[in-house]
């Protein structure tokens, strides 16, 4: 049920459609008049757009007058209507089967709707905010994601930085089935692929598609959207089932299978295995690591294998893939297959997102070790940079850790950067689940116990102090940690860190 | 110019515009000079990042042109090691070390007309390794008009 002061316009606009749309009426001098009709009409974020473009227009402001057109409207400004409930109902039923949840809260911050009601739900509130960007755009207002409508979505996405959006949106949309063998589908603006040559008038030239695919362990697909799919939802969506479609290299003829363990221990490390690990793309990086068959299904051929891989790391040989094991698989995979590496640590660690990642993948233009899209309340991507490969262990596994905390922290729309880092340290200090790293770095490039411990505390130190207020267990729980390790380091240790523990130790908690 | 006026260091930046200040490209091209008669140490990572945050050495502050306002603000929530003593660089006179970086993969921002400057911030390094020239330096601001919002 529309609140009352919506239902009013009802009355006094009528009802439009996309073959008889209002026409554009921005962009006529003062917005006096059509501010007042919006402020009578309750469509109060019309209004701000419009005393935000008067403002800079009348400050001489030409960027802002921009800014604020694009940002808030990006094209003519249409009056809206208030869908009839019936609209509503029919609205909320037909979006409700397009699109899981993550899908929900790309498309709830493409259309502009506030970051505290991005539930990820299909509701009355959702379906308005779809009909009040369609009418904005002069495409139809029923508030269903018709071709249409997915179109605009697709290139505002793109136009917004946010083609991971359109990507997620096209996937869902036309149910693409990305979960055995894929282990990202990203944007890449140059993305590419020589199809092969084409005459025009009788002249060779050369044809490409607006995407590739690259191929790590097991077949598992790495696939990266250019520019060019973007100028609609089913130009993205052939250019993703295009790159679905390409074959993956032949695997090289398969060994015989090892027996090195018995039957029982076979069974034994397959139960443990399989426990442990379940995503497919997992078990399929993994039996391509060993030279298994690759099936994406755990069985006692793989796990001898395994026990065989073990075997030549010089560690226990149990068919297990515990910590140890894990280890080595990752180490061998991270060079060649970035991509297949981390899904392990991810899998391996239980390491969730609370439903808000996109995606997470290798980059090599992210010049730090990590990165996560600062963007409380939307859904964001983890890019991990080249510096992270040669990470040990214990910091690659910290690394992913931290950055997922960010992602399920910005689900909960913590705004403050200070805040997010606290937090991601905390986790690395406490880390609960994983391994510990070394109190102090092995490699200059690398992280350490010391400089997650002094980058926390200068954070904790940058927070509100609601924010410090709210996370004060944390923090008494991180000093509690830092002030042991130090003590258990070398004397060496303990003096070089005397002050870090002098400023955990000073701080008043609030 | 510099914070202090006694940095013997300068930071140039390159910006690919068209003749009227229109953005080309987001990126973001930076030269750290010295311009005394003397040796400098500098923290030669040059690793961009945000003011209030940690293992940068870089930072850039865009203001909008016509009200002088600091507008755009942090877009990564970025996970990097300190600098290390590896990456310190001695630059003699007339020596520069440069980096890049794509402003809209760091900032968000408006669209309109902007300026920009990048500060050269080596405090943090300086604590740690003593001898590096502490002062920050700010480069000239440089216009930029960007067509739309990041």
């Amino acid at each position: 049920m529309s609140p009352p002061h919506l239902e009013r316009p009802r009355a006094t606009e009528g009802r439009r459609s996309a073959a008889n749309p209002r026409p554009p009426q921005a962009g006529t001098g003062r917005f006096a008049d059509l501010v007042q009709l919006q402020r009578q009409a309750g469509n109060r974020g019309v209004v701000r757009a419009l005393e935000h473009a008067e403002g800079a227009v009348q400050s001489g402001s030409p960027g802002d007058y921009i800014g604020a057109g694009q940002a808030a409207l990006a094209g003519p400004l249409v009056q809206r209507r208030v869908l009839t409930a019936p609209e509503e109902t029919a609205a909320v039923a037909g979006d409700r089967g397009l699109f899981d949840s993550l899908t929900v809260r790309a498309l709830q911050t493409i259309t502009g709707m506030p970051p505290a009601e991005r539930n990820g739900v299909i509701g009355p509130t959702t379906v308005r905010a779809i009909s009040n960007w369609q009418t904005a755009r002069g495409l139809g207002d029923n508030g269903i994601v018709d071709p249409a409508t997915m179109d605009r979505l697709v290139t505002e996405s793109l136009a917004n930085s946010r083609p991971e959006h359109g990507i997620q949106l096209v996937l869902d949309f036309f149910n693409l089935a990305t979960g055995s063998d894929v282990l990202a589908v990203r944007h890449n603006a140059g993305a590419l692929t020589f199809e092969g040559i084409r005459l025009v008038g009788g002249i060779p030239l050369p044809r490409f598609s607006p995407a590739s695919t690259g191929f790590e362990s097991g077949g598992l697909r790495v696939i990266e959207i250019g520019d060019g799919a973007f100028t609609s939802a089913t130009t993205l969506r052939d250019a993703i089932a295009r790159e679905l479609s390409r074959p993956a290299p032949a695997a090289g003829p398969a060994a015989a299978t090892p027996a090195r363990l018995t039957a029982a221990e076979a069974g034994s490390g397959l139960a443990f295995t399989r426990a442990k690990y379940s995503d497919e793309r997992s078990v399929r990086a993994i039996q391509g690591r060993v030279g298994a068959p690759v099936t994406g299904t755990w069985d006692v051929a793989t796990i001898q294998f395994v026990a065989e891989a073990q075997s030549s790391a010089g560690i226990v040989v149990d068919g297990r893939i515990g910590p140890v094991t894990t280890e080595v698989l990752y180490t061998q995979l991270i060079a060649a297959n970035p991509n297949a590496a981390l899904r392990l640590l991810v899998d391996f660690f239980d390491m969730t997102d609370d439903g808000n990642l996109l995606a997470v993948y290798f980059d090599p233009t992210v010049a730090a070790l990590a990165s996560t899209d600062f963007r409380p309340s939307e859904p964001v991507r983890v890019r991990v940079g080249p510096n992270a490969l040669t990470l040990p262990f214990s910091g690659a596994v910290h690394n992913i850790a931290h950055e997922l905390e960010h992602v399920r922290r910005l689900r909960q729309g913590i705004v403050s950067a200070q805040t997010h880092e606290f937090l991601g340290e905390a986790l690395e200090i406490l880390s609960l689940g994983m391994p510990e790293e070394p109190l102090d770095p092995v490699n200059p490039t690398h992280d350490a116990f010391i400089s997650d411990a002094t980058r926390c505390l200068q954070n904790w130190n940058l927070m509100s102090l609601a924010d410090r207020r709210q996370f004060r267990a944390k923090f008494v729980a991180v000093r509690r940690k830092v002030l042991r390790r130090i003590a258990a380091g070398t004397a060496a240790q303990r003096a070089a860190n005397a002050g870090l523990r002098a400023s955990y130790v000073a701080v008043v908690l609030p | 110019m510099n914070a202090t006026g006694r940095a013997p260091l300068a930071v140039r930046l390159s910006v690919d515009v068209t003749h009227d200040g229109v953005a080309k490209s987001d990126l973001v091209r930076v030269a750290l000079i010295n311009t005394s008669r003397f040796p400098v140490i500098v923290a030669g990572r040059l690793a961009i990042g945000y003011e209030d945050s940690s293992d940068r050495e870089i930072y850039a502050v865009l203001h909008d042109r016509p009200t002088g306002e600091i507008v755009g603000g942090p877009a990564q929530l970025y996970h990097r090691a300190p600098h290390s003593a590896d990456d310190l660089r001695t630059l003699d006179q007339g020596d520069q070390t440069s980096t890049e970086f794509n402003l809209d993969d760091w900032y968000t921002h408006p669209a309109g007309d902007l300026d920009l400057q990048v500060v050269y911030d080596p405090s943090a390094v300086a604590q740690r390794f003593p001898g590096v020239e502490s002062a920050q330096v700010f480069s000239d601001p440089v216009r930029i008009v960007f067509t739309r919002a990041c």
